[in-house]
């Protein structure tokens, strides 16, 4: 109902109000001739005791009043929503797949220049006039190979990341949905000038598939241990409780 | 003996490489899902190392599919993945996973439970 609607509403029932304001005049200057038994008569006073119904007109526009306020505030958190909730998560998710970008790009070129090192350990190495140097190199080998395999770090925050990035596209969809259920709300009669609300498309079911949210970097050689006795248990048909086969952190 | 290494992260997918090189595996093949894997899988694979998560096809998908073809029935896979929870583990076993091993990883765990497939397969 559009402010016109009430108006008009109101002003029938201020016109209401008043033929039965004279109706109940006329009953009242003829009440002897036609209304013997006194009923009339007792119908009339109740009418004439119910003088609130004189301010019905103006309540009724008063509440109008209010409630277009209440839906200007709606429209309101509905374009703050929209303006700010919905764009910053965008720009989180842009940032995230950011990191894991950089991180990536870091990790490799990381990579490049342990493989240069080792490059250069073996070529020293068949240089060195005392081979009893050998020894000094392989531990520096091993210790370049150590310092490659921690670059696993990569892979893991990226499944993390991942992990976020999703939630927040999820968290996205569901603020964007709120913000189309204002639009809805509110009417396009309210905002004439409304563009249509961001159709977000909710994430592939498979999407979670391409990572594991939980990954850790904090896995030991017991942790290790377990799967291993998990997963002979599970290749000779033996039942395995449910739950994590390695330690629960995550 | 030609591997192939099956990871959608190219960092993963080096630090295996490197690995498997530096416990002697010098033939290394490189996919980067498990649809790209099956392109490549080819009889002369004779070990195959897969993540699980991964885009398009995940590891799993790609073992069942795999272990369909009876070319494939028996050969040696180890599933390298983050995923610890038991339930996991089971349907790595239904699918025909042969060694399951966590990340991060060492060499030392990978050669331990390559040796371990391939003389059982022996």
């Amino acid at each position: 109902m559009d402010a016109a609607q009430v108006k008009a509403l109101a002003s029938d029932l201020s016109s209401t109000l008043g033929l039965l304001g004279q109706l109940v005049t006329e009953l009242e200057n003829h009440r002897d001739q036609w209304d013997q038994q006194g009923r009339v008569r007792e119908l009339v006073a109740r009418l004439a005791r119910q003088r609130n119904l004189d301010e019905l007109p103006t309540v009724l526009l008063r509440a109008h009043a209010e409630i277009t306020e209440i839906l200007g505030g709606i429209r309101l958190t509905r374009e703050a929503i929209e303006a700010h909730a919905v764009e910053r998560i965008r720009e989180t998710q842009s940032k995230l797949t950011d990191v894991t970008s950089t991180t990536e790009s870091a990790t490799l070129e990381l990579m490049n220049g342990l493989d240069r090192s080792l490059e250069l350990i073996n070529n020293l190495e068949q240089q060195a006039a005392e081979k009893a140097a050998a020894g000094g190199f392989q531990d520096l080998r091993d210790q370049v190979s150590t310092l490659y395999n921690h670059l696993q770090f990569q892979d893991i925050t990226a499944q993390q990341l991942a992990g976020v990035t999703q939630s927040l596209l999820e968290l996205e969809v569901r603020v964007g949905a709120v913000a189309a259920m204002f639009d809805r709300t509110l009417g396009a009669a309210f905002r004439p000038d409304a563009e249509p609300a961001p159709v977000l498309e909710a994430p592939a079911d498979s999407a979670h598939l391409a990572y594991n949210p939980d990954a850790t970097m904090k896995r030991t050689r017991a942790d290790q241990t377990q799967v291993d006795v998990t997963f002979a248990q599970a290749r000779n048909g033996q039942p395995a409780e449910p739950g994590c086969a390695a330690s629960p952190r995550a | 003996m030609k591997c192939l290494v099956v990871d959608d992260s190219a960092t993963m997918r080096r630090i295996v490489v490197n690995a498997l090189k530096s416990i002697g595996y010098d033939n290394v093949v490189e996919a980067g899902d498990g649809s790209d894997a099956l392109q490549k899988c080819d009889g002369s694979i004779e070990l195959i190392i897969t993540d699980w998560n991964m885009p398009v096809m995940g590891g799993l998908d790609f073992v069942k599919a795999l272990r369909a073809n009876p070319a494939h029935a028996k050969t040696p896979i180890l599933m390298v993945t983050t995923r610890s929870v038991k339930e996991d583990i089971l349907q790595a076993v239904e699918a025909g996973v042969s060694s399951y091993i966590l990340k991060p990883f060492t060499p030392q765990v990978l050669k331990e439970k390559i040796d371990q497939i391939l003389s059982l397969a022996a």
